[in-house]
């Protein structure tokens, strides 16, 4: 708690809160890039699945480069809503279930995207509900937080 | 359009009661998120093709999950629909949500330009560029689908009455 009161309260957290725009612009780059790794994830998956079979799979590693492009704005835009409200995020189960789920999806469509192995339909349908529940995950974030601040 | 015709509608028919659950708006805000994502990896993907990325994938296959978009925009529609319905006053004097439509009227004009004129006889094969109208349809379909986003986000930003709309 103490670390998490540190961060909230350094002059980057309280800049965050403070500024009219900071959080905002966050919110948006973080929708719009999260919107783009998972619509890629998805698509993958779709591919893997049989869909749009006219897409060569060895050129799915160029898809998942869209998401690479787009994780790293995740990733920034994520820390700085993290760093405005750490409490809030951190002390949230729903928090990790949500990142746990975005790691092993990704590492699995990173996976099956290098050379698309026997279990790539399973696969898909696994990492499928796992990028679901990475949106969902974060949605409920600002609905299932116990503690907004530390005081 | 009448506030409290729509208002009275959203609670006649049990959507204003569902949305005020304790799970219902953030349900449906996921379902609406997932459905945003789709259109991004269908049509958003299209139109990064267009403008060069990933130009190993032929266009006309990848326009396979464009029929996926439509869909999710479909989804969109419906759950945007149970939030309008559940606060109008929140939306119909909101200058993000009249931006958010602006930029779906882009969007919708361009869909309509590109099928009518450049889908047909589609470059692009594999390693192949897109033709420079069918790339300026791409990048204006991305831009105006980020600004939906853009604006979307932005609706509970400018969340009336605390803000200043110059055309409500």
């Amino acid at each position: 708690m103490d670390l998490l009161k540190a961060i909230q309260d350094s002059g980057l957290g309280v800049w965050i809160r403070e500024s009219s725009w900071a959080l905002f612009a966050a919110l948006i780059v973080h929708t719009i890039s999260m919107g783009f790794v998972v619509g890629t994830g998805l698509a993958i998956d779709a591919r893997l699945l049989g869909v749009a079979r006219g897409v060569p799979l060895a050129a799915l590693r160029r898809l998942l480069a869209v998401a690479g492009w787009a994780l790293p704005f995740v990733v920034l835009s994520g820390l700085v809503l993290v760093i405005g409200y750490p409490a809030k995020a951190l002390t949230n189960p729903l928090f990790y279930a949500k990142l746990a789920a975005l790691a092993v999806a990704l590492a699995l469509t990173w996976r099956m995207v290098r050379e698309p192995p026997s279990w790539a339909r399973l696969g898909a349908l696994l990492s499928m509900p796992l990028w679901v529940l990475g949106v969902a995950g974060g949605r409920f974030l600002a609905y299932t937080h116990k503690i907004l601040l530390v005081y | 359009m009448d506030v409290e015709a729509i208002a009275a509608f959203g609670r006649d028919s049990g959507i204003h009661g569902f949305m005020n659950t304790k799970w219902g708006w953030p349900t449906i805000e996921s379902v609406h998120f997932i459905a945003l994502s789709v259109l991004l990896g269908s049509v958003g993907l299209f139109d990064l093709r267009a403008l060069g990325f990933a130009k190993a994938i032929p266009m006309p296959a990848l326009h396979r999950l464009v029929p996926f978009g439509v869909a999710a925009f479909a989804v969109n529609v419906v759950t945007g629909a149970m939030f309008f319905v559940s606060a109008p006053d929140q939306y119909m004097f909101n200058p993000a949500f009249r931006l958010k439509f602006a930029c779906m009227a882009v969007a919708g004009l361009n869909v309509i330009v590109f099928y009518s004129a450049f889908a047909k006889g589609m470059r692009g094969g594999e390693g192949v560029s897109a033709s420079l109208p069918v790339k300026i349809v791409a990048a204006v379909s991305l831009g105006a689908w980020i600004g939906v986003m853009m604006f979307g986000r932005l609706i509970t930003y400018f969340r009336p009455p605390y803000h200043w709309c110059f055309a409500c």
